[in-house]
């Protein structure tokens, strides 16, 4: 064992900016057993004279509190993973048990809602009157998009580039919001009377906005290809799209390796939205 | 030999004596742990150089474990307790480690 301090004579060494940690290496020891070992030499000429009972009681009882410190640490330890992971099971449990009741009740309230569009329907059929509001009524919830629609009309399919890192503007090689905003706003123009993306029935209140790079239609996330379907004249629909500002759109998004593909379709089915309309209220009456 | 009885005692009455640590010690015990391994590694090898001393030996023992959880708890007021865990963690780990590789070319000569 070479004495601390010994490095340090002499020159300044390289390291001197690593005193710390060299300084940790060189003095490992307790420099009090060194000082009173020294003590004791000058005490009594035989150093080695008290030493002599190497395995001292305090040295046992050293031991002995750090056999219990570790075996407490390491039982408290595997006692908090068992907790952790118990908990993390039974959020888990609680979190599935929610979600198949959310189904369940979504599934009544459709199978509700069903039954009250059908006793409408035959409530309205018995009079001539009730026969023309029907009409209306059929008339005004496809237009709102409460009822499921079908006929002719025109699909649009977008996807991203490829590759669209290898692109020039990676940004600009994929489908943004702004497209697919553009294309549907394209397709109300040339005449489209239902919309859907992705099998998302677009109302009036559908948002089409993009969240961490995934396009969100009325706060579903979507993934690509967008399979945008409108319902319309097929024979004039495909054409005035092309020629309006969704095929412009179209024409720029290509130039940036955006696929896009547009057909006339004979037959569409597009589902219904499920709206929730929320009224205003007085303040006097929520309360 | 003793020592290892010791320890072996140590541990055997941790796990019959089933002794839980308040909650609000549990973030110091790793740190204590580390600090007191310090401590036994250095007492080890005071012993093989034949310079052991109890009195400093119980002394820097509970002194370690002492300050090393004092260190850890002012971090900890501080918000950095974090970070003064690692510090004193690469200290006494360095410790340990230049301690430990001295015992062993002591006892295997290599």
């Amino acid at each position: 064992m070479t004495a601390p301090g010994a490095k340090s004579a002499g020159t300044r060494p390289r390291d001197a900016s690593m005193s710390l940690l060299n300084n940790i290496f060189a003095q490992p020891l307790e420099p009090g057993y060194e000082r009173a070992a020294q003590r004791r030499r000058n005490e009594s000429e035989d150093p080695h004279a008290r030493s002599k009972n190497r395995f001292s009681p305090a040295l046992v009882i050293g031991m002995l509190a750090l056999g219990l410190l570790l075996t407490v640490a390491a039982l408290q330890a595997q006692g908090q993973a068992g907790i952790a992971s118990a908990e993390r099971e039974g959020l888990i449990e609680r979190i599935r048990s929610q979600e198949s009741q959310t189904e369940r009740l979504q599934d009544t309230v459709d199978e509700l809602q069903a039954e009250i569009n059908e006793l409408e329907d035959v409530e309205l059929r018995k009079t001539a009157e009730g026969q023309r509001v029907r009409e209306e009524l059929q008339r005004l919830q496809q237009a709102a998009g409460t009822l499921p629609v079908s006929g002719p009309g025109v699909s649009v399919i977008l996807d991203d580039a490829e590759n669209p890192e290898a692109a020039e503007r990676p940004d600009m090689a994929r489908v943004l919001d702004v497209d697919l905003r553009n294309v549907v706003n394209g397709l109300w123009l040339a005449g489209a009377e239902a919309i859907s993306i992705n099998g998302q029935r677009l109302t009036a209140l559908s948002a089409i906005r993009i969240a961490d790079n995934v396009i969100h239609v009325q706060n579903q996330p979507m993934r690509p290809p967008y399979h945008v379907k409108a319902i319309g004249d097929s024979q004039t629909l495909p054409h005035e799209f092309n020629e309006g500002p969704g095929g412009d759109m179209l024409r720029v998004a290509a130039s940036y390796d955006v696929e896009s593909f547009v057909r006339a379709e004979e037959s569409l089915v597009l589902p219904a939205a499920s709206m929730d309309l929320l009224y205003a209220k007085h303040p006097r009456e929520a309360s | 030999m003793i020592p290892a009885i010791g320890l072996l005692a140590g541990v055997i009455a941790g796990l019959l004596l089933d002794v839980s640590v308040p909650l609000a010690l549990q973030p110091y015990l790793p740190i204590a742990i580390v600090a007191a391994l310090d401590a036994v590694f250095g007492g080890i090898k005071a012993v093989m150089e034949g310079i052991f001393d109890d009195k400093v030996f119980v002394v820097s023992f509970v002194a370690n474990v002492l300050i090393a959880a004092l260190i850890v708890f002012l971090g900890d007021q501080l918000g950095v307790g974090a970070q003064l865990s690692t510090a004193v963690i690469v200290v006494l780990g360095i410790r340990i480690f230049t301690n430990v590789a001295s015992i062993r070319r002591e006892v295997f000569g290599a």
